[in-house]
């Protein structure tokens, strides 16, 4: 009996066994010839929806291939067409006039129209999305099946970078019924114009899957299947041909160039800054801010901080590498003694080796942060070298580490002194120089933005960079009020880190970083125009950029792309059947001596 | 008494070979600003170089040289150990004693408490409190402290209760001693096996807690720490620098721990009967 049971449990294992092998096999043959793979440490980011993805960079890429933007940027154009082949700015009205692609259509294959750029505006204006601020837009005018206007309620300098390249056109006839978006889930909900349509996506997992939209207008993408992996390791997944593309650690570029990979490196649009709490002596000093300047050696944190992988960092906060830097941004060359000389002309005395006023020893603390919340520690050296470095000219520092949400909380609230922080975007649109220096009203305070109203010289030029449409004019602005920032010095920008991908080349895809980063400034090399192939050359060049929030350590660079057959599967199966033989053999073995 | 525990103990291999580890690991703790090459604070050396002669165990990341920051490391968990283990057991030892003697009210009270905090996670509070106030070593130590108390605290309230019906302290009692003369004379020379096991417990406990909790991130980033070492070291592993880095710094943190296991092995074997081994044979 027992034998029988035995037996019968054991034929039906195989069975199982043999079947997972040749469902496994079927998948592997059924598998489309082109199929790329992308590693990310993190997994989820969120629905690949406007409004359901997580407001961070990475989200955001999730989601642009399946919804497309009036236009676009790539490599070295600031401007591209994507949905608009072609626009004008009507001066005299205070109107973009964009012509639609009339071969756009939506993955359901309804036509796209200027109605739905229309619908888009409206409704973002009622359901905030946010990525893009529509208080500039008065509203959308659909002039007829294929060009739109829209009118603006004021000149906006950054408009085709923070609207136009980063507003995801949505489909009326399927949205125009959703009251709530945050709700919205149903397979409607990721309907897009983009170059690829939504399959899956397991939050579980952190995986994402898209198919190749053949009739999108600008031809069908080179990759049929994408598919976004998580993975503990990228680096080590690339190198085991499991992904074509990951970010890679400093370390191993030479290694990884060896193996016949592509290392790319990102412009550096992402500073590591020190926040400066201006409100309380003797931070509210612009004398005493600049001797912290001079005593902050910026060389130092690139060589030891970052191991030589990154730059100084520009004083005037757009970076040294956009378009938009001021061609003379004072500087603040390494000099301790004359750090010392402008403390000890506030009033200040050296007394065994630290400064002292009324008594008072001059203490900073500075809130530095190693913990966060979410598991991912973001240790580095930043708060022991400029703990050393201002100890050096006098300045007696304490150094207090806290979990990251708690320092931005108390750089919101206005209870630090200094504290180290950091942000992207600075190589894009000059309007980072604006959202970083000042607080809008009415909007959130960010643990970055230095929130420094005080200066009208400084206030007068920022408010020329947002609202100057003359390209000429707007230069002059944005380079004025980076030298004054500079000399102001609300914040200091300490370095650039270097972020390193690197990617299999024989994928059939050259992946690169966008100008300015993509749509508001995301400094991640997934660009979609490397899947479609090179379209349009680009119209008009500004440069522009918006932060993207990287946030430190920029552990969401962790992309990487292949195509890869299937193999493993055909791999383990003989193995798969020689256990289950195994496995058959020993039960009769086993009841062959229980029954003797 | 004492000496009898001491004879025991000289004559407990385990022990012993746990009090040389933790001696030679003291000595070297001690005597770090002597022993250590260089100031550990003193990055200007180069990046990630391997054991030389200049630098024992090569130097990490920012360049500090790894031996004068092991040698600071392993002071920094000492003394955390130390403390904390010093704290908690006086703190344990006296509301335990002052509880059996007292009874009533009071005795329900901090012994409700105890059984309060037995129940509480330690590491989540310390997390906590590292998160809300300025975690400064003595802060930590003192967090530390009085959290862990309790263990020791019942042992000895129970062992107090247990003296207290004793004829020689009955008869002390009765010839006209006062409570403070019968605590310092009869019940805490009593209490000494009880408060040497709990305060060599509490030392690995702190020092393990030290090396955790620095190692997530919740100490003076400043301060030399294995555990800060380890987070560290741990970054970089992919470089193949284990051996000079993490290696001698989880060695060390182990020693150290197992050499105050062993020492506490040691203390209950001889003073518990049920552990002796010469009654067993």
């Amino acid at each position: 009996m027992n034998l029988k049971k035995i037996f019968i449990t054991s034929i039906i294992i195989c069975l199982c066994l043999f079947t997972q092998i040749i469902s496994g096999e079927s998948t592997t043959d059924n598998d489309v010839e082109n199929e790329l793979r992308i590693a990310d440490k993190t997994g989820d980011w969120g629905y690949p929806n406007p409004y359901l993805g997580y407001a961070r960079g990475p989200g955001y890429m999730r989601m642009h291939f399946i919804f497309d933007t009036l236009v676009w940027k790539d490599e070295t154009t600031q401007y591209i067409p994507l949905l608009a082949e072609n626009w004008e700015y009507l001066s005299d009205e205070d109107a973009y006039v964009f012509h639609l692609n009339k071969d756009a259509k939506w993955h359901d294959m309804e036509p796209l129209t200027a109605e739905d750029v229309v619908f888009t505006i409206q409704y973002m204006k009622e359901h905030p999305y946010g990525w893009v601020v529509l208080d500039s837009v008065d509203r959308g005018e659909a002039l007829d099946e294929h060009t739109v206007k829209i009118h603006m309620s004021g000149p906006y300098a950054p408009f085709m970078e923070d609207i136009g390249g980063t507003m995801p056109i949505l489909p009326e006839h399927i949205w125009k019924d959703v009251e709530n978006p945050m709700d919205f889930i149903d397979e409607t909900a990721f309907i897009g114009s983009g170059p690829y349509t939504y399959v899956d996506f397991s939050k579980e997992h952190g995986t994402y899957q898209y198919r190749s939209f053949d009739e999108y207008y600008l031809g069908k993408p080179i990759i049929d299947q994408l598919i976004y992996v998580k993975t503990g390791d990228p680096q080590m997944t690339l190198q085991r041909n499991e992904v074509d593309f990951a970010s890679i650690k400093p370390d191993f570029i030479e290694q990884m160039k060896e193996k016949g990979f592509i290392v790319i490196d990102g412009p550096h649009y992402w500073n590591k800054k020190l926040m400066i709490n201006h409100n309380i002596e003797p931070l509210d000093n612009i004398t005493f801010r600049q001797a912290l300047a001079y005593a902050i050696n910026q060389s130092e944190f690139v060589d030891k901080s970052i191991r030589g992988h990154g730059k100084p960092a520009s004083y005037g906060l757009i970076s040294s590498e956009s378009e938009w830097i001021s061609p003379n941004v004072p500087d603040y060359p390494y000099d301790p003694d004359k750090a010392m000389e402008l403390i000890t002309s506030l009033g200040y005395e050296l007394k065994d080796g630290f400064f002292t006023k009324n008594s008072e020893p001059l203490e900073l603390q500075i809130l530095v942060s190693m913990i966060s919340t979410g598991g991912e520690g973001t240790p580095d050296r930043d708060g022991e070298i400029i703990k050393n470095q201002l100890e050096k000219v006098g300045i007696k520092v304490d150094l207090t580490s806290l979990d990251t949400k708690i320092v931005d909380t108390k750089v919101i609230n206005w209870d630090f002194e200094l504290a180290i922080s950091g942000h992207g975007a600075i190589g894009g649109d000059p309007k980072i120089l604006y959202e970083k220096t000042i607080q809008v009203s009415g909007t959130k305070p960010s643990p970055n933005c230095a929130r420094y109203n005080k200066s009208v010289e400084l206030n007068e030029l920022l408010d020329d960079l947002m609202h100057e449409m003359d390209p000429q004019k707007r230069k002059e602005a944005v380079f004025k009020a980076q030298n004054v920032y500079a000399r102001e010095l609300p914040a200091i920008s300490l370095y650039y880190p270097t972020w390193y991908n690197a990617y299999n080349p024989d994928a059939g895809i050259e992946w690169f970083y966008t100008i300015g980063g993509v749509a508001k400034g995301i400094p991640i090399p997934q660009n979609k125009l490397s899947l479609i192939g090179t379209i349009g050359e680009g119209k008009e060049e500004i440069t522009d950029s918006t932060s993207t929030p990287v946030s430190e350590g920029g552990e969401e660079m962790t992309d990487s792309t292949s195509i890869i057959p299937v193999e493993n599967e055909t791999e383990s199966s003989p193995l798969i059947l020689c256990i289950s033989v195994i496995a058959l053999l020993l039960a009769f073995f086993v009841i062959r001596i229980k029954r003797s | 008494m004492h000496n009898r525990f001491l004879r025991r103990f000289k004559q407990n291999r385990i022990g012993m070979s746990g009090l040389f580890i933790f001696l030679f690991l003291l000595i070297l703790a001690i005597f770090a600003p002597v022993i250590a090459p260089y100031d550990p604070w003193d990055y200007s050396f180069g990046y990630l170089l391997p054991p030389s002669i200049d630098h024992l165990l090569g130097t990490n990341d920012i360049g500090y040289d790894l031996f004068s920051e092991l040698l600071w490391s392993l002071r920094t968990s000492i003394f955390f150990g130390i403390s904390v283990g010093a704290i908690a057991s006086i703190i344990g030892l006296l509301i335990g004693v002052s509880a059996a003697i007292s009874g009533g009210l009071y005795d329900i009270i901090v012994m409700r408490i105890a059984d309060a905090l037995l129940a509480i996670p330690t590491i989540m509070v310390l997390i906590l409190i590292a998160a809300y106030f300025k975690p400064s070593t003595i802060v930590l130590i003192i967090a530390l402290s009085l959290i862990i108390w309790q263990t020791i605290a019942r042992g000895a309230r129970a062992q107090t209760l247990s003296l207290k019906s004793k004829l020689h302290i009955k008869a002390a009692r009765n010839m006209g001693a006062s409570t403070p003369y019968i605590i310092f004379k009869h019940i805490l020379p009593e209490l000494f096996p009880l408060f040497a096991m709990g305060f060599v417990t509490k030392v690995r406990i702190a020092v393990f807690m030290e090396a955790g909790l620095s190692f997530l991130g919740i100490f003076d980033p400043t301060s030399k720490s294995l555990g800060i070492m380890m987070n560290y070291a741990m970054r970089y592993l992919y470089l193949d620098v284990w051996y000079n880095w993490l290696f001698p710094t989880v060695i060390s943190l182990s020693m150290l721990i197992i050499s105050l296991a062993l020492m506490s092995y040691a203390i209950e074997e001889i003073f518990d009967p049920r552990l002796r081994r010469d009654n067993i044979a």
